[in-house]
């Protein structure tokens, strides 16, 4: 008989259920989040939300330069007409308040040479509708200056700013890029940046915090080590379950969110410009928004495995569903919160958990003689952890007395 | 098959819990005996590989059970003291868990499921959550999960805690019935548990073996040591705080009591010998540590 399946079922308590439910609620917010400010800043009317879907389908098509130049003529226009630009008045009061802020006269004059800047209420509004556009149509220069910027800061090494050279120059000469409507996309890409360590991890960590733990706490340890299979067997059997547990949770939230996602706001995107989706991705990777979310997504599975590993390894290190249920939440939480100037932030679980973070801006490592983009590393890492830790909670288990 | 405990010792921090224990276990039944915090239950985790021994070695046919691992564990069925359940497990979940646990097929274990909750009296609640059972049905299936791989030996800890006489009866009948090509070790507060069942009876105090005998030549230990005597109510008492009283209980008319005492010498003019009996050892033996017992009524 299984025992993978019988430590599974073990797995579903009342409050597994109770979270799970929690968190699809939460996946609903996630995806609509976006919209839903746009929608409520518009008086609770969705005519703002379908111009704003209209004229992203009709200005889909290939980036080219007439593309590019189209879509800043339509922007220039919208700067030079004086019914869309702000008093004279209203942008000094504006430059005297960022200087009561701290900020430095360059600054500030950095900060006023954005044309959006001169915009009125109505200006904003009427440039909010082709602003993506207009942010698609800049991803050429946008990326020359990453690209320039991260050659000053590895200028001492040839071998990476030949790397950088050649990824960034590919994707501003070579790539065909293609814009199009795709809010889907970017909803799902949203919901797992910003939710997935709450919707995918928080169930992971309640799920399989008792795994191990539970055994001590109920007094059925006893029974279990003096059993036949009762040690390694019954450990492997706990991993393997933990592990189906991560699997379905991801697949329950990643389903759930592209469902919602695409059903309300249509398949429309997959191949559009992953790039010009904002400008937190500043990673040359050739990938259309819609292969950009499939990454993304294998990258969360990833890290809820790893997180589920942790947490299971807690679990029988703890030997208390309490601390390892603090520890895991802390372990999640606090990277969230507190912002890491190293890359060590990247093989973090709750930023592989997270997706975007690792493939949204490039960095490049070397190793074996080669360059090697960080993110490889954060993923291969991930999957040798989730071993150890998996092979050290069999080996805690499998040792364990019964106090 | 011999199970051999050669000079044991588990010791926690500053106290010795078992010391230095050497015993020989061969097929049958043995009652161990003692009172809370003798030992008896570090023992029988040590015996059942949850506890490893701080010195001395256990052997199984001239093999230590550490080293066989499973093969070994195959041949175990063990009862903890206080053991835990899931408790949205039905009955029969949890023995199919513990059968899995075991090594059994399915085809195996649901036969031998079946067979266990008839004998056990649970078959009608098999289906019901655990947390739904009784303290005395929860007892039932801890006896039942020990016994789902036939094991060769079996090791139960106070199993006939929160069982009723008839249940304990019962209990008795079926330990007796599987003594056979086994080694069954029961520890228990409750001397009536294995007066009647054990074939050698080990007492122990301070995890050391006191006595370790054949069941009917046990009481042989404080032979001529046990009187029986009427007196009133005033000597009753006298006699109760000299002597260790087996067993008292007022005349009908309530001018005397009837005592049973264990003493080297006549406690009183007409004291009358009596046959020892196990309780009378257990009580003599222990007077000074049920003394310090806390009153659990």
């Amino acid at each position: 008989m299984s025992l993978t399946k019988l430590e599974f079922r073990k797995i579903f308590t009342p409050m597994t259920f109770i979270t799970l439910a929690v968190m699809l609620v939460v996946n609903v917010y996630a995806v609509f989040q976006q919209q839903g400010a746009i929608y409520a800043e518009s008086d609770g009317k969705m005519q703002r939300l379908y111009e704003m879907r209209d004229a992203a389908i009709e200005r889909s098509g290939v980036i080219d330069d007439e593309w590019i130049a189209a879509r800043k003529a339509e922007a220039q226009v919208i700067f030079d007409d004086p019914q869309y630009r702000e008093s004279d008045e209203m942008l000094e009061q504006f430059r005297t308040a960022l200087a009561d802020e701290g900020w430095s006269p360059k600054e500030i004059e950095v900060r006023m040479s954005n044309p959006t800047m001169f915009l009125n209420t109505e200006g904003s509004l009427k440039y909010g509708v082709i602003e993506a556009a207009v942010e698609a149509a800049g991803f050429k220069e946008h990326a020359a200056a990453i690209r320039d910027r991260l050659l000053e800061a590895n200028r001492s090494d040839a071998e990476v700013c030949a790397d950088i050279s050649a990824r960034y120059d590919c994707l501003i000469n070579d790539y065909t890029a293609y814009y199009d409507y795709d809010w889907a996309y970017s909803n799902i890409q949203n919901g797992i940046e910003e939710f997935a360590p709450f919707t995918v991890g928080i169930p992971v960590l309640v799920g399989l915090a008792p795994l191990f733990a539970r055994e001590r706490n109920r007094k059925t340890d006893s029974l279990i080590l003096s059993s036949k299979r009762g040690r390694r067997s019954v450990a492997a059997a706990k991993l393997y379950a933990g592990m189906l547990y991560c699997l379905l949770v991801w697949f329950v939230m990643s389903v759930s969110t592209i469902i919602y996602a695409l059903s309300f706001f249509g398949t429309h995107g997959f191949s559009s410009i992953w790039q010009a989706s904002g400008s937190n991705i500043t990673s040359p990777y050739l990938w259309t928004f819609g292969q950009a979310v499939i990454v993304e997504l294998g990258t969360c599975l990833v890290g809820a495995l790893l997180f589920g590993f942790i947490a299971m390894l807690f679990s029988e290190l703890t030997k208390s569903m309490f601390v390892t249920v603090i520890l895991g939440a802390a372990a999640l939480i606090v990277p969230m919160i507190v912002h890491f100037k190293t890359n060590v932030c990247l093989f973090l679980p709750t930023y592989i958990i997270r997706g975007v973070p690792i493939w949204s801006e490039y960095f490049p490592a070397k190793l074996f003689g080669g360059v090697v983009p960080m993110a490889y590393l954060s993923i291969a890492v991930s999957c040798i952890l989730c071993i150890v830790f998996g092979l050290a909670a069999v080996g805690v288990f499998s040792k364990r007395q019964v106090a | 098959m011999e199970l051999s405990i050669n000079g044991v010792s588990k010791k926690y921090k500053d106290k010795l819990a078992v010391n230095a224990l050497s015993l020989e276990l061969h097929d049958g039944i043995y009652g161990l005996l003692g009172p809370n915090g003798s030992g008896k239950t570090t023992l029988m985790r040590m015996l059942t590989t949850v506890s490893n021994p701080t010195g001395g070695s256990i052997t199984l046919d001239g093999e230590d059970i550490f080293a066989l691992g499973e093969s070994y564990r195959d041949l175990l069925g063990y009862l903890p003291q206080n053991f835990g359940y899931y408790p949205n497990f039905t009955g029969r979940d949890f023995l199919m868990y513990f059968a899995a646990l075991k090594g059994m097929t399915r085809f195996q274990a649901e036969e031998r499921c079946d067979e266990l909750l008839e004998l056990t009296g649970l078959s009608h609640a098999a289906s019901k959550k655990l947390r739904t059972y009784s303290g005395g049905m929860r007892q039932r299936i801890g006896i039942a999960q020990a016994l789902l791989n036939d094991p060769k030996i079996l090791i139960l800890d106070e199993p006939t805690s929160g069982l009723d006489p008839a249940e304990r009866v019962k209990f008795r009948n079926i330990i007796s019935s599987l003594s056979d090509g086994r080694i069954i070790l029961l520890s228990t507060h409750i001397v009536s548990d294995v007066e009647y069942i054990a074939d050698r009876i080990v007492l122990m105090k301070n995890g050391s073996a006191m006595l370790n005998d054949a069941a009917d030549s046990i009481c042989s230990a404080i032979d001529g040591m046990v009187w029986e005597c009427t007196v009133s109510p005033n000597v009753s008492d006298e006699l109760a705080a000299k002597h260790v009283v087996t067993n008292l209980h007022n005349t009908h008319d309530g001018d005397g009591a009837v005592l049973r005492i264990v003493s080297e010498a006549r406690p009183v003019e007409n004291a009358t010998p009596a046959e020892p009996k196990l309780e009378d050892l257990y009580l003599y033996y222990f007077r000074k540590e049920l003394s310090d017992e806390p009153d659990k009524a």
